[in-house]
């Protein structure tokens, strides 16, 4: 039982992983109907800026999360201005096509840059810091320091998300946009401006996650984001895309999946597991878990 | 003979009735106007009839072969299959393909060769096109868009996409017609081009229709009776005459007085 | 017979004396054995992009999982040709190929394809992993994640990844230029126009994924007795996106672009390979930029056509007397 427990700490763990990644791509896609796969390498780059971010500066975890944050969000917002922005009008499959050309663009630029070894990420501390071989242990369950810390920072992230969509007035702005671009426009809103915004806050949640991730695992390489960024994209079409709490549905129910069945069964057929649940899913309920079909205007 | 019966049809989106209990009963070779101010649930009722959307209650049979038989809820393609076909209200062209195509297009249920003619190009196939080619252009004769066949259907003027949208319709070779207001759009001289039009496929290939149509002078001078939507009901029915002088019909068009 | 028309045959004599000048060039040692290697997996790709061009192109569908299709073509022809090497065995291995891939496509596509959007493009995405993870896991039959070598390379040369090209691709555009392919084309253009036509959409877009499924397999089965060694790695979900670049390159709804762009990023990787790491990162900004400033690719919808060029038009199928009397 106490096994059990253990496992489900590290499924929530896992799961948190993929929910922050899966929010950027679901805000993505319900606002501008983009696949948009760079999406994990933003994750990805939000590791290594993190890793660079401790190594020269030298600050602690939650400054340098927050900077990071800044730092993707920033990337996130310029690669929408430069490359999605000049095809707001084109086909859907083209911007999808862009999209793979920003993400192949990530992962070669960075492996250029630092190499395409897998880094330790704690070796950028001078020191490493006291809490990352700390635990807590209560009945025979040991939750890691890392792990409260994932935890809780994932959680406080979603809040401050769900808070800006819902309450304010950019969040009313997204939410009109999703539903329908032009005639938010009509009603003064600035499409352009909201969609920026959208990578904004998904960009930062991705970065969070790298940094974090990067820490928990002790481990990175530039082609790191694809393999979280589909699971996470995974996650997203399983919960409904385009919607916010089903991401984090989907990540949480993947993450726990993917750990069972590692602790459980064959670590090997883990990802065809994931891959079945998604198309039953998708066969049972196309708009994902906790989506509504719905029908095209005639 | 009865072509079309409709019994007690509804439909709710949510908690909005969009049609509610609307029964009529189509005869053989009738040409009959559907009207009703905007938001009636005209359009929702031929979505129902042709299968794009679920009805709620209520039955729709359709004689298929001196049969009669149940179609509601069917696929859109099969009833489109037994013999009825539309237009839409918001014109839905195959604008990237050129006008003859569109109206083969139409004819694919009736007239196709077969994979194997198709992949092995035998003369079955080249056969099958040129009677394809053939029949399509008798019907653009018809309404006299054969020198643009090759145009993009997306470039054609507006009153020549509601008529090409017609052709398609009548490539399926139906026996019962929707059209969702074909003269929208049009001017004076073309609605009543267009009238003539429905008045000569009407005859000439002994097809029901049944029309939607906001402006009067159309509905009142080809069609042989009329049915009244207001708020999904049906609030009146009768030959033209009687309509426009229907209180019921008046109160709805010109507001409560 | 209609067939044998003036623009079928100049097309016969076209390719027939491309291949007597391939076959110049390689007997003068002209056509150097490095050209006819990157020949082979030009055809290679083309097979690929015409086949996922019906689908995506043309019924209109996104899918993301065409290695997968070309992975069971390439087991299918490993497998069956490492037991009997033989060109009956490898003849039957592409049609066992072909076929396993157009049921594993019907399976997938006919649940999937009912529903509209992007479904398809996530479900083919799950499919193609799975396929990856069955061959991995079936290690008696496929040998894991070592694949299989030693498949016998002698039966394949550039001229018969020609001859499959030139198959595939007559056959692909027989089915478009078909009732059914019209069909196929307007489901693309409006699905509820079609419908209400009796036309049954799901089937249509069906039989295009199957049928470019198992063009994708007939690729896997060249692709396998070209290089003589398969494993899993090489039908990942990069290979599937490479095949997406080349149809939206060449043109979405074009199979000439599909063909020309198959030629085109076939000799710019062949040039690419001198620039090493900066290589990949020259690709994917050439292809942003060319997606900005040509969204619709090289050629968009249009295709060559040689009937036009030799003014021909009474040799389209379809064609009636009266419509050349009004020119």
């Amino acid at each position: 039982m106490a096994v059990f427990i253990q496992q489900v700490i590290n499924g929530l763990t896992l799961g948190s992983v993929y929910a922050l990644i899966a929010l950027g791509y679901t805000m993505v896609y319900g606002i501008i109907k983009l696949l948009n796969f760079a999406h994990g390498d933003i994750f990805m780059v939000g590791s290594f800026v993190g890793y660079y971010i401790i190594q020269n500066l030298n600050l602690g975890l939650f400054p340098t999360i927050i900077l990071t944050m800044i730092v993707t969000g920033v990337i996130g917002v310029v690669i929408d201005q430069i490359a999605y922005k000049p095809l707001r009008n084109a086909p859907r499959l083209s911007v999808l096509i862009t999209a793979i050309g920003v993400s192949y663009l990530l992962q070669n630029g960075m492996t250029a840059i630092v190499g395409p070894e897998t880094k330790s990420f704690l070796s950028a501390f001078e020191q490493t810091p006291g809490f990352v071989n700390q635990s807590v242990s209560l009945g025979g369950i040991s939750i890691s320091m890392m792990q409260i810390i994932l935890l809780s920072t994932t959680i406080i992230l979603m809040i401050l998300l769900q808070f800006v969509v819902q309450k304010t007035k950019m969040g009313k702005a997204m939410r009109a946009v999703s539903i329908d671009q032009e005639a938010a426009q009509l009603m003064g809103i600035n499409a352009n401006a909201v969609i920026a915004f959208t990578f904004l806050l998904g960009s930062m949640l991705a970065g969070a996650g790298g940094v974090m991730v990067g820490m928990y695992y002790n481990s990175m390489n530039p082609l790191m984001g694809a393999g979280y960024g589909t699971k996470a994209f995974v996650a997203a079409v399983i919960g409904g895309i385009g919607l916010i709490p089903g991401a984090v549905l989907g990540g949480y129910l993947i993450g726990m999946v993917e750990v069972m069945i590692t602790a459980y069964g064959n670590s090997m057929i883990r990802d065809a597991v994931v891959y079945l649940i998604l198309i039953i899913i998708l066969l049972v309920k196309p708009a994902g878990l906790l989506g509504k079909n719905e029908n095209e205007k005639v | 003979m009865t072509l079309l019966k409709v019994n007690d049809l509804t439909k709710n989106f949510g908690g909005l009735t969009a049609v509610s209990n609307v029964s009529m009963e189509i005869q053989e070779g009738e040409l009959i106007g559907l009207i009703g101010p905007n938001g009636a649930g005209k359009t929702t009722f031929f979505n129902l009839l042709t299968g794009v959307y679920q009805p709620s209650e209520g039955e729709v049979f359709f004689k298929v072969d001196g049969n009669k038989e149940k179609i509601d809820g069917e696929k859109t393609y099969n009833i489109s299959e037994k013999g009825i076909a539309r237009t839409f209200q918001n014109i839905r062209l195959f604008g990237d393909l050129s006008v003859i195509d569109n109206v083969k297009i139409g004819m694919h249920t009736e007239k196709q060769a077969g994979l194997f003619a198709s992949f092995f190009r035998t003369p079955a196939f080249y056969r099958s096109e040129e009677e394809i080619t053939e029949q399509a252009f008798h019907l653009l004769d018809i309404f006299d868009l054969t020198e643009v066949y090759d145009e993009k259907a997306k470039n054609l003027p507006y009153g020549d996409q509601r008529k090409l949208e017609i052709v398609r319709a009548m490539a399926t070779n139906p026996k019962l017609l929707f059209l969702d207001e074909p003269a929208a759009g049009m001017n004076p001289f073309e609605s009543a081009e267009l009238t003539q039009l429905i008045q000569r496929i009407h005859k000439e290939f002994n097809l029901t229709i049944v029309l939607i149509e906001h402006d009067m002078n159309v509905v009142m001078n080809v069609c042989e009776r009329i049915y009244v939507l207001e708020y999904g009901r049906l609030i009146a029915e009768g030959i033209p005459s009687e309509i426009q002088t229907n209180d019921e019909v008046i109160r709805a068009y010109l507001g409560g007085v | 017979m209609k067939l044998f028309n003036r623009t079928n045959i100049t097309w016969l004599i076209l390719i027939i004396l491309t291949f007597v000048l391939l076959e110049i060039g390689v007997t003068t040692g002209f056509t150097s054995p490095v050209m006819q290697q990157t020949l082979v997996t030009i055809m290679i790709n083309i097979m690929l992009a015409v086949g996922l061009n019906l689908i995506v192109g043309f019924s209109g569908q996104l899918a993301l999982g065409h290695a997968g299709f070309m992975a069971i073509g390439a087991y299918a022809t490993g497998i069956m040709t490492r037991q009997s090497p033989n060109f009956i065995s490898f003849i039957l291995s592409v049609l066992a190929g072909a076929v396993i891939a157009g049921i594993v496509a019907f399976i997938v596509g006919y649940p999937t394809l009912r529903l509209k959007g992007d479904y398809l493009a996530i479900a083919t995405l799950g499919v193609a992993e799975i396929i990856r993870v069955a061959i991995l896991n079936m290690e008696g039959l496929t040998n894991g994640a070592a694949g299989l070598s030693g498949i016998p390379i002698y039966l394949m040369n550039w001229r018969t990844a020609t001859v499959f090209t030139v198959i595939v691709v007559i056959f692909v555009l027989n089915y478009i230029r078909s009732s059914r392919g019209r069909a196929t084309i307007a489901v693309r253009e409006d699905e509820i126009a079609t419908e209400s036509l009796g036309i049954n959409t799901t089937k249509m877009k069906v039989a295009a994924f199957v049928i470019g499924a198992m063009a994708a397999a007939v690729a896997g089965s060249v692709h396998a007795t070209n290089l003589g060694v398969i494993n899993p790695s090489q039908f990942g979900f990069d290979r599937s996106i490479d095949v997406l670049i080349t149809v939206v390159f060449g043109g979405i709804g074009s199979i000439t672009g599909s063909i020309v762009a198959g030629f085109i990023l076939g000799i710019l990787n062949l040039y690419l390979q001198q620039f090493g790491a900066l290589r990949m990162i020259i690709y994917a900004i050439a292809l942003i930029g060319i997606m900005i400033f040509k969204p619709s690719g090289l050629l968009g919808g249009r295709e060559f056509s040689l009937s036009t060029l030799l003014g021909r038009e009474e040799d389209r199928p379809g064609f009636i007397k009266s419509l050349k009397k009004k020119d």
